[in-house]
């Protein structure tokens, strides 16, 4: 068997078995899930418990209206109010809110409203609570104050309450995405999430199996290991056989993350992961790896210690984070000359480039562009990662200066 | 260089510097087929890199090694074993599956590799660990589990690059057992060391470098009576009578007894001291290996 394929299956062996591998490919799958659930959860008004109110209003007309609009619209299942509420009414203002008040701070109810004189023409309204996090049911309310006001306004013009009925209603809206001469629905949710987990599921496959190696080759280096396999096969083989055992490493992590993805996606009721997009995902993933693989190749193999690389990784690590950070930009804007420049700069290309494909039709010359590019430079830092990795590999005992590394990569 | 009619392994004439410092200077020498070989040499004096070109781990700047006639152009794994001097393992993955994968990289099909491996942990009493982390093998285990790693595809040529350093005395027998049975077996070994007493065991012709050079080089019969120095020790029943040092340079004393090398030949010497005084016992001892090694490290051979 070839020995590159040997070293291959070995590392690919010793890492899928590895506690850490499997923690790791846990955590991501949780996280996807978590970004798909958690936002429902909280978005969920099912759990809205309603507060215990006081309207404050002079006039208690707009207090009345406002407490059956609510009682119309928020009950429990056994129809009980959510929103009981004790209404302050007299002559003067300062005493019913001072009221209100000592009401709130006794813990009788929970907020107050205040329906400023000015409500109908300017639509002046306070809210004052002691529990800043009930936003939902402080939605709810505004909506109820809204309803009220707007309906008061149009009567007061004479519009007819039919079409104030119609008015009030949402519109239909249906959202297609064009892809060539199908038209598909667009989940919002789908067509944000899908881009954030392909960025997210490749930043974590890169830079689990590129770490991996980087730390394989330090360990291998530090512990002496790699004289005797030095002394079995050529660099060569052996570099070979690491960066394609762990890239099957993370290959599998992938496949994993992908499975959960479309199967957390069916769940939902989405198609998270389509085939078409998966396809491009996996070329950008591949080439993406091997550029990264390489430099972290390259890196472990001029230090002896992790800590020690960790601090030239750091600031690698830097820059695939931006697509990360700016994946909303991107999403929104897939076609801005930034982006579109940015895409053909390897680093960032897959991150980018995976994306882009997800939320709009990029011109077919951009998508073999942006991949020739990457695949034209990963093969350059493949051909320097074989040289500084056969040179540095062991040099022990002395720190490599970076132009001397320059001086092998020419040489090589 | 022509192809060489030697069937061993012919070191010649090879050069390699590190950034400007000579690491090895034009040396050559010859390790016949089935020999057993012994490079000496200080620490630095460019043992190690000899070795890791000769098993192709760094290149030359000059010169050139061949076996069997032929140079050594690519990793020549199958036919060659080799232990570093700088020992490590695997420390996170188990014995057996480590020896078997290093046995596979050697050329061996699993089966082959796994029936060794098997073999060899018997032999060195590590079957119960067959199993187990290396890590959690003792220091000396770990080495018995390398120098498995060295030798089990059985190659042609053996090189151990202080092999003895870090084992018990149990354990350097076994190691001294089966480097014998290796040879007898028909390989060739390649020892590096600096225990002087297992390579004069051990090995029929040696080499020795200094500062990245050779100093001696020969067969160990050759060496020795060129360089050894005949050595009395003589001890006399009373006080060390006066004109002992007319028979024995530099002697060295202590009570009644006097050490030195011979000036003349052995009769007249012994005749001459017994003339001094009443001799009670007279020794007479060849050079060690060691102490021809530390002449010649010091500069003292001619």
């Amino acid at each position: 068997m070839n020995a590159a394929w040997l070293v291959a299956r070995w590392e690919y062996t010793i890492r899928i078995r590895s506690k850490f591998f499997l923690i790791s490919t846990l955590l991501m799958p949780l996280l996807i899930v978590g970004m798909m659930y958690l936002p429902m959860l909280l978005i969920d008004e099912s759990d809205v418990r309603g507060l215990e109110l006081a309207i404050v209003d002079a006039s208690g007309e707009w207090a009345g209206q406002i407490g059956q609009l609510l009682d119309e619209r928020h009950n429990t299942s056994d129809g009980i109010p959510l929103y009981p509420r004790w209404i302050l009414q007299s002559e003067s203002r300062h005493g019913q809110r001072a009221e209100a008040i000592a009401l709130l701070e006794a813990g009788v109810i929970e907020a107050y409203l205040v329906i400023e004189p000015e409500f109908i023409t300017k639509g002046e309204v306070s809210y004052v609570t002691r529990d800043q996090g009930r936003v939902f049911e402080q939605e709810q309310l505004r909506r109820a104050v809204q309803s009220v006001w707007t309906q008061a306004a149009f009567q007061s013009h004479r519009v007819d309450p039919e079409l104030l009925a119609t008015l009030n209603q949402d519109i239909a809206w249906t959202s297609y995405a064009s892809k060539g001469k199908s038209l598909s629905a667009i989940d919002e949710m789908q067509a944000f999430m899908t881009p954030i987990i392909y960025v997210m599921i490749l930043f974590f496959a890169v830079f689990f199996s590129s770490q991996i190696l980087m730390r394989s080759i330090i360990t291998e280096r530090g512990s002496r290991v790699v004289e005797m396999l030095l002394s079995s096969i050529t660099s060569r083989d052996l570099m070979t056989g690491k960066i394609l055992g762990l890239g099957l490493v993370g290959l599998t992590q992938i496949a994993i993350y992908l499975l959960v993805a479309s199967l957390a996606g069916v769940g939902r009721g989405v198609e998270l992961i389509s085939a078409g997009g998966a396809g491009y995902f996996i070329l950008y993933a591949i080439l993406g790896y091997f550029f990264y693989a390489a430099i972290y190749a390259s890196v472990g193999s001029l230090f002896e210690t992790e800590q020690e690389a960790q601090q030239v990784v750091g600031l690698l690590s830097l820059i695939p984070i931006l697509p990360l950070v700016f994946s909303s930009y991107v999403i929104i804007h897939p076609e801005a000359l930034v982006v579109r420049i940015a895409s053909f700069f390897p680093p960032l290309t897959p991150f980018l480039m995976i994306i882009r494909l997800e939320v709009t039709k990029v011109p077919w010359w951009e998508v073999a562009g942006t991949a020739l590019v990457l695949a034209l430079f990963t093969l350059l830092m493949m051909r320097w990662a074989g040289v500084i990795f056969r040179t540095a590999i062991l040099l022990y005992g002395k720190r490599i200066t970076l132009p001397e590394i320059v001086r092998w990569v020419k040489v090589g | 260089m022509p192809p060489s009619d030697s069937q061993g392994l012919d070191i010649s004439r090879l050069v390699k510097n590190f950034n400007g410092l000579v690491a090895v200077d034009d040396v050559s020498f010859k390790v016949a087929p089935g020999a057993s070989f012994g490079l000496l040499g200080p620490n630095g004096a460019g043992k190690t890199t000899i070795i890791r070109i000769v098993m192709g781990i760094l290149g030359a700047d000059n010169g050139e090694v061949q076996y069997q006639g032929q140079p050594i152009t690519r990793l020549e794994s199958r036919r060659f074993g080799y232990l570093p001097e700088e020992r490590g393992l695997y420390q996170k993955t188990r014995l057996r599956e480590t020896l078997v994968y290093l046995a596979r990289l050697k050329g061996l099909t699993f089966s082959e590799a796994a029936g060794r491996v098997d073999a060899y942990l018997e032999r060195f009493e590590l079957q119960d660990y067959a199993q187990k982390n290396i890590q959690t093998l003792s220091k000396g285990n770990q080495q018995k589990a390398q120098f498995i790693a060295a030798i089990v595809h059985e190659p042609e040529v053996v090189i151990l690059d202080e092999p003895f350093v870090g084992l018990d005395p149990v354990n350097q027998i076994v190691l001294k057992e089966i480097i014998t049975e290796l040879q007898a077996g028909g390989a060739t070994i390649l020892l590096s060391s600096h225990q002087m007493e297992q390579v004069e065991r051990l090995c029929q012709a040696i080499c020795l470098i200094d500062r990245g050079r050779v100093v001696l080089e020969g067969s160990l019969v050759d060496v020795k009576g060129a360089h050894s120095e005949q050595r009395v020790e003589v001890t006399f029943d009373r006080s060390i009578p006066e004109g002992v040092d007319r028979w024995l340079a530099a002697p060295e004393t202590r009570d009644s007894t006097v050490a030195g090398e011979l000036k003349r030949g052995l009769a007249p010497t012994l005749k001459g001291l017994m003339d001094l005084g009443r001799v009670l016992e007279f020794k007479v001892r060849e050079s060690t290996l060691e102490e021809i090694f530390i002449k010649a490290v010091k500069g003292g051979l001619e």
